[in-house]
């Protein structure tokens, strides 16, 4: 991990448990819904300035608050064309199942890999920092997973080129 | 299981169970393999000895053409019959007549091995008997947007030793990422070729560099994955056996490759499967648990809360 | 050429797996998938090729010393994903030797399947394996296509009772054109592996001579070979004492070490076997419904405008079915209690003096030559439609929506 990266998730931590900082808050608009103000985005005061800490261009994390919700999107670093893919392919299996990880969005945000939508119903369920910590870990791990995947895939490539080739020889 | 078979073990069983068993029952049995190849074996009632197979190979004519009519009536001797519509080739035995049934069943299953290795066969042939130069270049359309080209070639120091046979596949796959996976497994044939002893040389490229022998022959811009060129030599088909051995891996190069792409596909499915697992975990333990009288459930179903 | 789709269904017990056109199955496999078992913490990151170390069906079985066994699939759910995508993987490279992005695949699903499950199967077929159509089948419903092939049948419909008994269980289903009527199916505890156990207990307890490290094998072999349902126990029992020559057969067998031949004698065992489906009292003591019993309880529990479709159409499934007239007493158990309660009902209204008496039931049940995988082969039978094609989910359409589209599998019914 290079040294860069530490602060980065150092700074989206801080950032993140500011943001969360919600209250119960029913639509003004519709009796007796209560909707995610960051989404619906119905009344301009009710929205947070949004926040976007970069790493790189391609490796940033943006943070929309509002005052019942917090939007929190991934960007997720894609060297190149395989990256690329298993970074599609990996968030779209997460989102597939975006039911059994419930903070988790079933579609990222615009120009995002990954998005999760926090409300004040589940800080009232989850530890505030715990569910942070998820968060964190969640960046620092889809990380690690996609290159391991890539290192995998190579090793594999490679098993399986010696063992076609070997059998020439034989 | 990290190879693919060379025949398909539906017809070696039906077979087999007829030729070598005494198993005599009508049926009629159509099976696929791989490359768009299609079986039907047919044993009529009443004539339960007699199994028919028809075989449908694509680009079969210009196989034919290329050696494997000569295949047919070699190995296949005495066999062959009229097919169906739909097949090119048909293959009848008299299994109350076979005087060796083992080898007739070899024969027989390998028969998609064998009509598809012939040109292979014939190019390998004439480079043992050193007569590769005279060897026509040859390329066989094999599906709809790869081919496989078969030519032989001179020695870069003496021009005039024809001492190598090339074939080279221009592989393809519809899928995105297939294609990336597969440009991978294809770089890691030509880096591991170094390290086997006496592997023939293989060098994988992009498709807009089509190997220098078949320059003029592909469309500049095909959108393919890319070629891969394996070259033979005279030693990796010194001896019959050795020669068997480089055409079924050639004949099965493909399938090779295909059934690996979707192996790593399945492997990475079972690492993202883990990793939403372990996620999961460190999720739910963010989740407070109240305090208090639980609700417990017992073994049935019904519920209860625990007083102490 | 056409290529032909590719059936696979995949049991509890057995996964059934052929291309459409055909007869019957070319593979008839357990469902088990035998893994290497992975060393303590060696469970991630694992780099190599070992992932490919592992086999399905009876080779898993035959490496059970060195592997470790797994069935991907529990009461007709898959519970393990990852086995059940290398299961699919081995079938299609392995045994059926199909590119799965030629062939359009029919999958076949228990009854009351989840739609995440569907969502995750069409994930791994479109994702992994490309495959261009995709079709979730419900088991029963193939069941009932299957037996259009029988003589007895006029009318195709998909209306129905299936009574689909395997190795494991028992299941009363009750289909009305083509949708399952999920409240009202009835399980029943009771299948060929119970028969097999109760037969083995009669030939124990008389003492035959069977060596006693196959004598289950054996049972299980007589209970195929001999067995048939009876008309009446009582009779049957004083047929047997009268002329026990005539219906006592022999069995022989053997012995699987020293390869010493032995016989043992096959008795009442021949009708009792099945009989526990009819009396069930006789082995068990947890459940004691007979099974007409059950498929009638099912019938009355559905809409009324469906039932009498559903007793004219009750149609079996699976290999523990398969006892010669066992469709016979099946219908004529049913129709005596169809009939008692058709009486009781005229009475009473003839009571109130209502005129019109209520038209007689028809009961049928319908037994047919292919039994024995009448999924599969009502699978194999509709996928080689040309409507299969268009009910199929395509990749384009899973790539343009997403897993979700499996989740309605459109009802067909093929005109052929």
């Amino acid at each position: 991990m290079s040294a860069t990266y530490q602060p980065y998730l150092k700074c989206v931590r801080s950032t993140l448990t500011a943001a969360l900082c919600l209250r119960n808050f029913p639509s003004q608009v519709v009796e007796r819904h209560n909707k995610p103000e960051v989404e619906v985005r119905g009344s301009k005061e009710l929205l947070l300035n949004p926040i976007t800490i970069a790493r790189t261009e391609q490796e940033k994390c943006l943070i929309e608050g509002s005052v019942n919700s917090v939007r929190v999107s991934f960007a997720i670093k894609q060297a190149d064309e395989i990256e690329r893919i298993l970074c599609h392919k990996f968030t779209r299996f997460l989102m597939q199942r975006s039911d059994q990880f419930v903070i988790m969005r079933r579609k990222p945000a615009d120009g995002y890999s990954i998005s999760f939508l926090i409300t004040h119903t589940h800080l009232e369920k989850m530890w505030k920092a715990k569910l942070v910590d998820f968060i964190i870990t969640f960046m620092e791990d889809i990380n690690k997973e996609i290159s391991a995947m890539r290192i995998a895939l190579n090793a594999r490539a490679r098993i399986v080129a010696e063992e076609f080739l070997k059998d020439f020889a034989a | 299981m990290l190879r693919v078979e060379l025949h398909s073990s539906i017809l070696e069983e039906a077979l087999g169970s007829r030729l070598l068993d005494g198993k005599r029952e009508p049926c009629e049995l159509s099976v696929s393999d791989f490359d768009d190849c299609q079986f039907k074996l047919v044993v009529l009632p009443q004539q339960e000895n007699i199994l028919t197979l028809h075989v449908h190979v694509p680009c079969y004519d210009l196989l034919s053409a290329n050696g494997a009519a000569d295949v047919i009536d070699d190995v296949y001797a005495g066999m062959k019959t009229t097919p169906e519509t739909g097949y090119q080739v048909a293959f009848s035995v008299n299994a109350n007549e076979v005087s060796n049934p083992d080898e007739t069943l070899a024969r027989l299953i390998h028969v998609k091995r064998n009509l598809v290795g012939a040109p292979l066969m014939k190019a390998f042939n004439a480079l043992k008997s050193g007569t590769a130069k005279s060897f026509e270049p040859l390329e066989i359309p094999w599906r709809q947007t790869e081919s496989i080209f078969v030519q032989s070639g001179p020695d870069p120091a003496n021009p005039l030793n024809y001492d190598r046979i090339t074939v080279i596949f221009s592989i393809d796959f519809p899928e995105e990422s297939d294609r990336a996976y597969c440009r991978i497994f294809l770089q890691q044939f030509q880096e591991c070729q170094r390290k086997v002893n006496n592997a023939p040389p293989v060098v994988f490229s992009e498709h807009n560099n089509a190997p220098m022998e078949i320059r003029d022959k592909v469309a500049a811009s095909s959108g393919i994955v890319g070629f891969v060129s394996l070259t033979i030599f005279a030693s990796h088909v010194k001896t019959p056996e050795k020669l068997a051995k480089t055409v079924d891996l050639i004949v099965s190069f493909r399938n090779y490759l295909h059934f690996h792409i979707k192996a790593a596909k399945t492997n990475l499915h079972m690492r993202m499967r883990r990793k939403v697992d372990t996620w999961k975990q460190i999720l739910n333990r963010a989740i407070q648990t109240s305090s208090g009288p639980k609700e417990m459930k017992t073994v049935t179903g019904k519920t209860f809360t625990r007083k102490t | 050429m056409q290529r032909p789709s590719v059936v696979i269904d995949n049991g509890t017990g057995y996964t059934k797996m052929g291309y459409a056109g055909n007869c019957e199955p070319q593979y008839i496999v357990p469902t088990v998938v035998a893994t290497r078992a992975l060393k303590g913490g060696a469970s991630t990151g694992t780099d190599g090729v070992e992932d490919l170390d592992f086999y399905i069906g009876n080779e898993a079985l035959a490496h059970s010393s060195s592997h470790q066994i797994n069935y991907p699939i529990r009461h007709g759910l898959v519970e393990n994903w990852n086995d059940m995508e290398r299961l699919w993987q081995r079938c299609m490279f392995k045994y059926l030797r199909c590119e799965p992005e030629e062939h359009y695949f029919l999958l076949t699903e228990p009854p009351l399947n989840t739609p995440e499950n569907r969502e995750a199967t069409a994930e791994i077929m479109f994702e992994t394996f490309n495959v261009p159509g995709l079709y979730i089948a419900v088991q029963a419903v193939l069941a009932l296509a299957a037996s259009w092939t029988s003589k007895s049948v006029t009318e195709r419909t998909l209306t129905g009772t299936v009574i689909d008994s395997g190795d494991g269980v028992t299941h009363v289903i009750p289909v009305a054109e083509g949708y399952v009527i999920g409240s009202c199916i009835k399980h029943i505890p009771l299948a060929g592996r119970d028969i097999t156990n109760f037969v083995h207990k009669l030939l124990r307890e008389r003492g035959e001579p069977i060596p006693s490290e196959d004598s289950l094998e054996v049972a299980k072999r007589i209970k195929e070979m001999h067995s048939y349902v009876c008309p009446d126990l009582a009779k049957e029992f004083a047929k047997y004492d009268q002329s026990p020559d005539k219906y006592f057969r022999k069995f022989q067998g053997m012995h699987k070490k020293t390869g010493a031949a032995w016989t043992c004698d096959v008795g009442y065992e021949r009708f009792l076997g099945p009989e526990i489906f009819f009396n069930p009292e006789i082995f068990s003591s947890d459940f004691i419904t007979p099974l007409p019993d059950v498929v009638d309880e099912a019938i009355v529990k559905c809409p009324i405008d469906t039932r009498r479709g559903l007793y004219k159409n009750i149609v079996l499934s699976g290999g523990s079915t398969m006892f010669k007239d066992f469709g016979r007493r099946l219908q004529r158990d049913i129709k005596k209690q169809v009939d008692k309660r058709l009486e009781v009902n005229i009475a009473r209204l003839g009571a109130l003096g209502t005129a019109s008496a209520p038209q007689k039931i028809d009961v049928n049940v319908i037994s047919h030559q292919m039994q024995r995988f009448a999924v599969w082969f009502g699978g194999s039978m509709l996928a080689s439609t040309g409507e299969f094609f268009r009910v199929c989910h395509t990749k384009q359409q899973y790539d343009e929506e997403g897993p979700r589209i499996a989740r309605h599998n459109a009802v067909f019914s093929a005109q052929m």
